[in-house]
């Protein structure tokens, strides 16, 4: 509860036009919110212009933050619309990955460390090779660590169907990796 | 093996692995420099979204009080006498312009003797007095009798035979005005 008061005053004085409040709201979310893009796009550029858009509707609609739910919710929701309306303005598909993740390789366990990679790898490809709508669940819930009701409430879709969704998407993915190692 | 049998041979330990290698996938770099452009991108002043709010509310309230208006002056009910004289009066049929609807061959009514449009205008005149004088009256309790009495009037003026009927009935204590269309009728 302390919380989600200290998010709203957070909130209320980004809205207030403070400029400390909305540093300290860059500071604590710009990583999450560049990452979402990022993983979602597949374009670093893209996904920077994204985050650039998503923190300026931020300034300007801060008073909407209405405390359902967390701060980092509400401004995930806000990308995943500046998202979908990219999607629209293109009119294309997502284009193709250029999101390179870091490859950490430790130095006492080469092999380890390459099948481990090779895994995440493959993993990630699949992720990438889900329809748009079973990654966009996947993303949200897994990678970015949101539950089922925040998922629900970035969407604008039930929870129940959420829930679905993410099952569905799950299926999938481990249909696509099994298909992966059988080839 | 179909994804059912796939999901079903499965039990949830291998998911629950599986759910949390996704979780473990890593994540792309965050661009170094980033936060700077964010933070260089914070409004200076206080975002002038408040004046910006402001505007469209006055003009939607201006809007909103002029459209209420238009309607009322719209929807306002024209007075009783002046309806009923324009459906009823036969004097002031002849007096109007024909109907657009109306056949073009159809024959021309006969004009009006000049007598006859100024008894139309004086009935006319008289009828709206009394009926806006009896709206006035019938605020009052002790007004509502005469208001009854002058509705009376009217309508048997304009051949109403129940009226006319149940104003030589009753008593008369207080006649409104002297009526020249009573004495004929």
């Amino acid at each position: 509860m302390e919380a989600q008061s200290a998010e709203r005053l957070l909130a209320v004085r980004v809205a207030d036009g403070d400029r400390h409040a909305c540093a300290e709201l860059v500071h604590r979310y710009h990583a999450q919110v560049y990452r979402m893009m990022a993983t979602l796009c597949r374009d670093e550029h893209q996904a920077e212009d994204l985050t650039q858009e998503t923190f300026a509707a931020c300034w300007a609609g801060a008073r909407g933050f209405d405390g359902r739910s967390s701060l980092g919710a509400w401004l995930r929701r806000i990308a995943y619309h500046k998202f979908i309306d990219s999607l629209r303005r293109r009119r294309l598909a997502p284009p193709p990955a250029t999101v390179d993740a870091p490859e950490p390789v430790d130095p006492a366990r080469p092999v380890d460390a390459l099948l481990a990679d090779e895994a995440a790898r493959n993993l990630r490809a699949a992720v990438d090779a889900l329809p748009a709508g079973g990654r966009e669940v996947i993303v949200l819930h897994y990678l970015e660590g949101l539950s089922f009701r925040e998922v629900a409430y970035v969407l604008d879709e039930p929870a129940g169907t959420v829930k679905w969704r993410v099952s569905a998407a799950l299926g999938e993915l481990r249909r696509l990796m099994k298909d992966a190692m059988e080839t | 093996m179909d994804d059912h049998d796939f999901d079903s041979s499965n039990d949830t330990g291998e998911l629950a692995e599986f759910e949390e290698r996704l979780r473990r996938l890593p994540r792309p770099p965050v661009p170094p420099g980033l936060e700077d452009r964010l933070l260089a991108q914070i409004p200076a002043a206080p975002p002038r979204r408040r004046l910006r709010r402001v505007g469209p509310s006055i003009a939607a309230a201006c809007l909103a009080a002029a459209a209420a208006v238009a309607l009322m002056i719209v929807l306002r009910p024209a007075p009783p006498a002046i309806r009923s004289l324009a459906t009823d009066l036969p004097a002031a049929k002849q007096c109007a312009a024909p109907q657009a609807s109306a056949p073009i061959e159809e024959p021309a009514a006969p004009l009006p003797s000049t007598e006859d449009v100024m008894l139309a205008i004086e009935r006319e005149g008289r009828a709206a007095r009394m009926l806006a004088l009896a709206d006035i009256l019938d605020a009052h309790p002790s007004g509502r009798e005469q208001a009854k009495l002058n509705r009376r009037y009217v309508l048997s003026a304009y051949g109403d035979t129940r009226a006319a009927k149940a104003l030589q009935d009753q008593p008369r204590p207080n006649t409104p005005t002297t009526n020249k269309e009573n004495s004929n009728g």
